[in-house]
């Protein structure tokens, strides 16, 4: 199929390296100091207020999923499926809220949640966690990589590779000069524009295709039921033909794995409790998350009804050429629905406003899901076991040297996987399979003074084994499989770990945790008390 | 199957909240900047 692409090869670098240099500026004139220590360039200096963290909390959570996936949702299930989309993807925040506020109270220390791991139950729970926390940032990561990449291919043509290159290029760069600060600083920024952006979108889809003309869309999709994904057997377009039902079956699918794949992804995920120790307060933290969530649903909610039941609506065909002017957009896959529609319906001025919107949040949460993979890294791994005795000074090249290598290896990966056709949309339900055994656990840690550290311990493992096993048993199948993985992986792992700690409770006081952490003065870590060795 | 009224008002829900949710982040922004100000000049 000959691919055509509305754009020239040079725009995408163009938008990518003027949103970099942008963010590299700015940190570097306003925020340098902020990376002069490694407790600040880890922290953010923790004096963060409730605007910059609820914003930083909504771009982080904003990524190249949330356009591309919501919207491939409302082009797949129906009006429905952005409310499923946006529903599970939001339930983890005001979880976050209390859990955060929690933990910020307990040890105000705190510089990654398996550190907070650490000093509440032992080792090997530290160990674990830290390794759950390293594998989930770097694979949301990739995903962000390989979305932002996929839109980029869409819209211009450009090699998949060199737009993975720039991306990665892009994030690791204002990090590295002032940590988790500059980060949220960027975020800040981020959301403003994506802000604009989006509500051009969706309101210029409103006008120009009307909700009217989009029913009548639905409908006739419900009556005549088109070929719009010829790739597709009957069932997998199946649920297409049900787009006005609220209870479309399939959607309730994706519903189930998008609420237990997303907690994992927020709540074991340090770039979140990196905003959680940012904040300059407990209550900044309650109220950010709470507010976020807020801000943050009708994000894709909006977009995804736009540009995804907008496509369906107007029978925009997969593998189709769709002209405007002069220029074409080739619809190559269903996860391009989103680039694909707006082109169609806004020409270039809603293409900008996609491409802007999706850019700013493949490097806005890019660059803190790298630096939330080299914190743990270096916080927990260097400073909690390689070299305890670590100086501020060590620990803070160790950081910049870790966020290029980082970036090194999450280009290999994306090109890898991309080169044997391990689809986003598959790496997504994936997700919670893979680490959603450990959000009870942590619940369980943080709130549960007499839980039981071996119950957590192998609730974790066991949960995730069985997801996965029951996965492979099913040949990966990315329908229900998935489903039902998601399911026996949260619940195994509250099966185990509950009754264990009934029965076999271990109380812990959680004042004895206000002076812990690992500390960044050169001296041996030495376990506080009330931590258990094992 | 949803009516055609419940649809539009749908789609007028999904516009309305973006719109509300952006103006909120940027007071909330705001905010943040005059209070950073005001401790600036009480130092």
């Amino acid at each position: 199929m000959e691919h055509t692409a509305p754009l020239p090869q040079w725009t995408m670098f163009a938008i990518l390296a003027a949103q970099g240099g942008f963010y590299i500026l700015a940190v570097w004139l306003i925020g340098r100091k902020r990376g002069a220590t490694a407790d600040s360039y880890l922290t953010g200096g923790r004096d963060i207020g409730h605007g910059m963290i609820n914003a930083s909390i909504v771009a982080t959570w904003i990524w190249a999923a949330t356009l591309m996936i919501s919207s491939w949702t409302g082009y797949q299930y129906g009006y429905i499926g952005p409310w499923w989309y946006a529903f599970g993807a939001v339930i983890p925040l005001p979880i976050m809220a209390y859990l955060g506020r929690q933990i910020k109270n307990v040890m105000p220390n705190v510089r990654s949640y398996p550190e907070f791991m650490r000093f509440r139950l032992d080792r090997k729970n530290h160990l674990l966690h830290s390794t759950i926390a390293v594998i989930v940032s770097f694979w949301v990561t990739l995903m962000i990589v390989t979305g932002g990449a996929v839109m980029g291919v869409a819209f211009t043509g450009a090699p998949f590779w060199a737009i993975a290159v720039t991306m990665v290029l892009i994030f690791v760069s204002y990090s590295s000069i002032a940590g988790l600060w500059a980060n949220i600083f960027a975020d800040t920024i981020m959301t403003v524009i994506m802000y604009v952006c989006l509500i051009i979108v969706a309101v210029g889809i409103f006008v120009s295709v009307g909700p009217m003309a989009m029913y009548e869309g639905l409908v006739n999709v419900v009556e005549n039921k088109p070929n719009l994904q010829p790739a597709l057997d009957e069932a997998g377009r199946a649920s297409q033909y049900d787009s006005l039902n609220w209870l479309n079956t399939a959607g309730l699918g994706f519903l189930i794995v998008n609420v237990i794949g997303n907690l994992g992804a927020v709540l074991c995920n340090q770039t979140y409790w990196g905003r959680v120790i940012a904040s300059n307060n407990p209550e900044t933290v309650f109220k950010s998350f709470f507010t976020a969530a807020f801000c943050w649903w009708p994000i894709p909610l909006a977009t995804a009804t736009a540009l995804g039941v907008g496509a369906l609506a107007m029978g925009l065909t997969v593998g189709e050429t769709y002209t405007v002017g002069d220029a074409s957009i080739t619809f190559s896959e269903a996860a391009a629905v989103g680039p694909t529609m707006v082109f169609v319906t806004l020409g270039y001025a809603g293409l900008a406003c996609f491409v802007i919107a999706v850019g700013g949040a493949t490097v806005s949460t890019g660059a803190g899901e790298i630096l939330a993979v080299v914190t743990v890294f270096v916080n927990d791994f260097v400073k909690g076991y390689l070299k305890p005795d670590a100086t501020d000074k060590q620990i803070l090249l160790l950081s910049r040297i870790s966020l290029f290598v980082c970036a090194g290896l999450v280009v290999a990966v994306v090109i890898y996987w991309r080169a044997i056709g391990f689809g986003f949309a598959g790496m997504y339900k994936a997700m919670g399979i893979a680490f959603s055994s450990a959000v009870i656990p942590l619940i369980m840690a943080a709130f549960w003074r007499k839980t039981n550290r071996d119950a957590v311990f192998w609730g974790t493992i066991v949960g995730s084994a069985c997801g996965i096993g029951y996965w492979m048993s099913t040949d990966m199948d990315l329908l229900w499989g998935v489903v039902y993985s998601n399911v026996i992986v949260m619940g195994v792992s509250a099966v185990i770990a509950i009754p264990w700690t009934l029965i076999k409770p271990q109380p812990f006081d959680f004042k004895e945790m206000k002076e812990s952490g690992f500390k960044l003065d050169g001296a041996e870590v030495v376990a506080v008390a009330g931590a258990a060795d094992d | 199957m949803l009516s055609e009224t419940g649809f539009i008002i749908n789609h007028w829900i999904t516009v309305i909240w973006l719109i509300a949710a952006a103006a909120y982040s940027f007071y909330a922004i705001y905010k943040d900047i005059a209070d950073a100000r005001k401790a600036k000049k009480a130092k």
